[in-house]
């Protein structure tokens, strides 16, 4: 599908969706980004032929390691760009890339993975990116996330399924900046964002 | 606030968890021998322990996978947290 920029953004009427970010307070910047491609991967990481299957089709490993993601570029014969792998769960992976290259990705992927047993789901344009960063960014995420999210607990490279002012959202540090990128269902996007501005406000 | 250890994802806050009820119940092998008293059992009858039970949970916010936790009913201690079967 080659419509991608005719679709319409999830936030596409949130106020300051058209800039770069809006301040949400100072220290605390909100970002929302553009459509991205989602792929949910799940497979048996005990079964050493499904995990090299994967890393040679990825050009990266799946991340086995519980809370943690890896970004690395996409093999140039694939598509160009990056490719953010999160873990979700012991067998659940989490494939983000620039849009419109998870269609190249899944198609890799169900080539290579033919006959293995696997479950490849398109959730492309089910999930928003709100990208939070600043010096009070934690400040701003602590109203209404449980998760510890001090520098000595949650590093760089980690990611976590958690609650932010109830709704379910993916949340990773890349940077030690810091800089939050929260993946979150498309109907709670706007909630989620309105939330972050107005917790921002708050500090 | 009550910390729960998922096996997989780590410990988290007891707003993640939902509950799944007292764990170990199997369902029998045979229901069609079964008598009615005896069905009955299996689907409503509940242990309501005072100290230690054995009790199903499930990550929902998080990995959403099941486990099996046992609780202490008088203290909300948690002790040993495994994955079922």
């Amino acid at each position: 599908m080659s419509e991608v920029s005719q679709k319409r953004h999830a936030l596409a009427s949130f106020p300051g969706w058209q800039g770069a970010g809006a301040q949400a307070a100072p220290g605390v910047q909100l970002e929302i980004s553009p459509y991205l491609g989602y792929l949910n991967l799940r497979g048996d990481p005990g079964d050493e032929r499904f995990l090299q299957t994967i890393h040679a089709a990825l050009g990266q490993p799946l991340p086995l390691v519980a809370n943690t993601f890896t970004k690395a570029l996409i093999p140039q014969e694939i598509a160009q760009g990056h490719l953010s792998i999160f873990w979700l769960g012991p067998d659940e992976w989490l494939l983000v890339a620039e849009p419109g290259i998870e269609k190249a990705l899944a198609g890799r992927l169900r080539e290579n993975l033919a006959g293995q047993c696997h479950s490849l789901t398109d959730l492309t344009g089910a999930q928003v990116l709100l990208r939070l960063s600043g010096d009070h960014a934690r400040d701003a995420l602590a109203e209404g996330c449980t998760l510890d999210l001090h520098p000595k607990v949650f590093k760089t490279g980690q990611c976590a399924q958690t609650t932010l002012a109830k709704a379910s959202i993916l949340i990773a540090l890349t940077d030690d900046l810091p800089v939050f990128d929260v993946i979150v269902r498309r109907s709670f996007a706007g909630y989620a964002a309105l939330w972050l501005q107005h917790s921002g406000a708050d500090l | 606030m009550l910390l729960i250890k998922c096996p997989w994802c780590g410990t988290r806050d007891e707003s993640e968890f939902s509950y799944g009820g007292e764990a170990d119940i199997a369902r029998p092998a045979t229901p069609d021998t079964l008598t009615d008293a005896e069905w009955a059992d299996y689907l409503f009858m509940r242990k309501n322990p005072r100290g230690l039970h054995r009790e199903q949970w499930v990550h929902a916010h998080g990995c959403r996978r099941w486990f099996v936790l046992e609780r202490d009913t008088v203290t909300y201690r948690f002790s040993a947290t495994r994955e079922p079967g």
